[in-house]
């Protein structure tokens, strides 16, 4: 598979802030690739890198194959980004602010301004200012900024930020048939973990400045495991037996009195036996399915 | 290089015309100007009504001074706004270099002071044109001729030509304020206070010093003609007529004083443009 975004032990440090460190990051082709990482882990400062909004300590970047410092002009007339909250120049309709956007990158037609706004579901809004639209409005149109040069690679950083559930679906189906009917690579960094889950094709985790995991979502799931959910009358038992066990992946309490284990589903019956040989009463045991999110919190 | 930034100075004097600020400032500057004009125009003599000249030379002066004041404001506003708001982020993710959009800013900077200098020297000669009369400056107790027609209209160009760069020069101080301070209100403060400051200095220093500060021309240079449409005086002074020796050639100190302080502040803007990181 061809990168479009590769990235060889890309640093940040800010003075003893190790913001970022020696990141390998791999976007292939196609990808929809979900960028995920807790508050402050380096997510946005990598893609402030990617876009050279930000100098590396060291690192570096390639970007449909070219060295993004040498080739940069050339690689953005095929990137659309929207970096954190949404830019824009509030007193200008969002007519206006995309006319400023499309003066700035060569081949694209008028029309496409009102192609965009429609897709994203701003057309009957395109003449208003911007500061009398609704924190979905303006993400919706920070959106359509990264979309109008008819990009072949997005980064979206955090996308469906002040979006209600039918807004983030609509952008959902946008990012898809992106991808899907138009071959756009997209990247998005996301909290969001249902939606990352549903929406990419893979992932990387990042944890404190350092890529801790680079899988597709599948392997990813496959690599967590099912999970069960025990009910019994000593909670704190049965996590303290459960996190023992080597087969055992992973286990928390939910909080409620419940014990959530990561076990793969041939041993089940032994966790179950455990238990029960350890003098704890299982009233339920529950299989669940994993999700992205319980792998993302395990880690 | 040259399309990005022509496409570039498209997109910003896009949204230097539609700036709230914008239509507010040319009022304030047409105001000031024909006010200037008006307030301080000396009282009819037995010969005849003020020079023309002379009501575009207290036009001029107040208009050029907002002028600058306006100019300082804008130009802080160049990079801190986008600061501010982020859009920072979207030109420099569109394929253009730090470079051209610096360049981009800095000629839509110079275009504006154009327009502001054009049309204060408009409205105060319009004034002067309606109020005033046109001809040679008479000296009014013993009806001499102190400057011919040719002569005093030679000395407004000059006037004119001197006052250019300096107003050209407040623009760019404030555009290189606006790339340290990310802020805009505080960069529109800073920029103020700086020119501000160089302004009162003004009137302290001794003359020898104070042209060495490109706000001093503008002034100068429209109180100089206001003295010779007056009759009061018929002589350029020294200090502003000295030449800065070049290698190859030389420049009038009224030209090379805001010259080289434009391209000090163009490039401290220029360099930290270059250096910073986008955390906005």
């Amino acid at each position: 598979m061809v990168a479009v975004l590769e990235t060889e032990g890309l640093t940040r440090h800010f003075g003893r802030i190790r913001a970022v460190e020696d990141l390998n990051l791999r976007v292939e082709e196609g990808d929809i690739y979900g960028f995920l990482g807790l508050n402050g882990a380096g997510k946005t400062t990598s893609i402030r890198m990617c876009l050279r909004l930000i100098r590396p300590t060291a690192g570096r970047i390639r970007v449909f194959g070219r060295d993004l410092r040498s080739d940069f002009i050339s690689i953005m007339s095929r990137i659309g980004a929207l970096v954190e909250l949404p830019a824009y120049y509030p007193h200008l309709s969002a007519r206006k602010n995309l006319e400023i956007l499309r003066i700035l990158t060569p081949g694209i037609e008028p029309a496409r301004i009102d192609e965009v706004l429609e897709l994203v579901g701003l057309g009957p809004r395109r003449n208003s200012a911007v500061r009398t639209y609704s924190q979905g409005m303006r993400q919706r149109l920070g959106i359509a900024m990264a979309l109008l040069p008819r990009p072949r690679f997005v980064i979206l950083d955090e996308p469906t930020n002040g979006l209600d559930p039918q807004g983030i679906s609509d952008i959902r189906n946008v990012l898809r048939e992106l991808n899907q009917r138009h071959g756009v690579t997209i990247l998005i960094s996301s909290h969001l973990l249902h939606e990352v889950e549903v929406t990419c094709t893979r992932v990387g985790i990042l944890k404190e400045g350092r890529l801790v995991e680079q899988e597709t979502v599948e392997a990813i799931l496959a690599k967590a495991g099912a999970a069960v959910r025990i009910v019994s009358d000593s909670p704190d038992r049965a996590l303290a037996i459960a996190r023992a066990l080597p087969y055992v992946q992973g286990a928390a309490s939910d909080g409620n009195g419940a014990v959530t284990a990561r076990v793969a589903p041939d041993k089940r019956a032994d966790l179950n036996a455990e238990l029960v040989k350890a003098g704890v009463k299982v009233s339920g045991f529950v299989p669940e399915r994993t999700t992205l999110e319980d792998y993302f919190l395990s880690r | 290089m040259a399309g990005r930034v022509i496409r570039l100075t498209r997109a910003e004097l896009l949204k230097l015309v539609h700036h709230p600020f914008f239509i507010v400032a040319l009022v304030i500057l047409a105001t000031v100007t024909i006010l200037g004009a008006w307030a301080f125009e000396p009282k009819t003599t037995l010969w005849s009504g003020p020079h023309t000249l002379l009501l575009f030379a207290l036009g001029a002066k107040a208009g050029l001074k907002i002028a600058s004041f306006l100019l300082v404001i804008f130009g802080s506003l160049f990079f801190a706004g986008e600061f501010d708001k982020g859009t920072i982020k979207l030109l420099l993710t569109r394929p253009v270099t730090r470079t051209e959009v610096f360049l981009a800013k800095c000629l839509t900077g110079l275009m504006l002071a154009g327009l502001l200098f054009g049309t204060v020297l408009a409205l105060s000669f319009g004034f002067g044109c309606l109020r005033g009369e046109w001809g040679p400056v008479w000296e009014s107790q013993q009806g001499l001729i102190l400057s011919t027609t040719d002569g005093i209209g030679g000395h407004a160009a000059k006037a004119v030509g001197m006052s250019a760069a300096g107003v050209f020069a407040a623009v760019l101080l404030g555009i290189a304020v606006s790339t340290v301070v990310e802020s805009s209100g505080f960069a529109v403060a800073i920029a103020l206070t700086l020119f501000i400051g160089m302004d009162l200095g003004l009137g302290f220093m001794r003359e020898e010093r104070a042209r060495y500060l490109f706000n001093w021309y503008p002034s100068y240079a429209f109180d100089t003609l206001r003295s010779f449409a007056e009759g009061s005086s018929t002589l350029w002074r020294s200090s502003a007529e000295a030449r800065v020796n070049l290698r190859v050639f030389s420049v009038p100190i009224w030209l090379a004083v805001p010259a080289a302080w434009a391209g000090f502040c163009a490039a401290v803007g220029y360099v930290l443009f270059r250096i910073k990181n986008i955390l906005a």
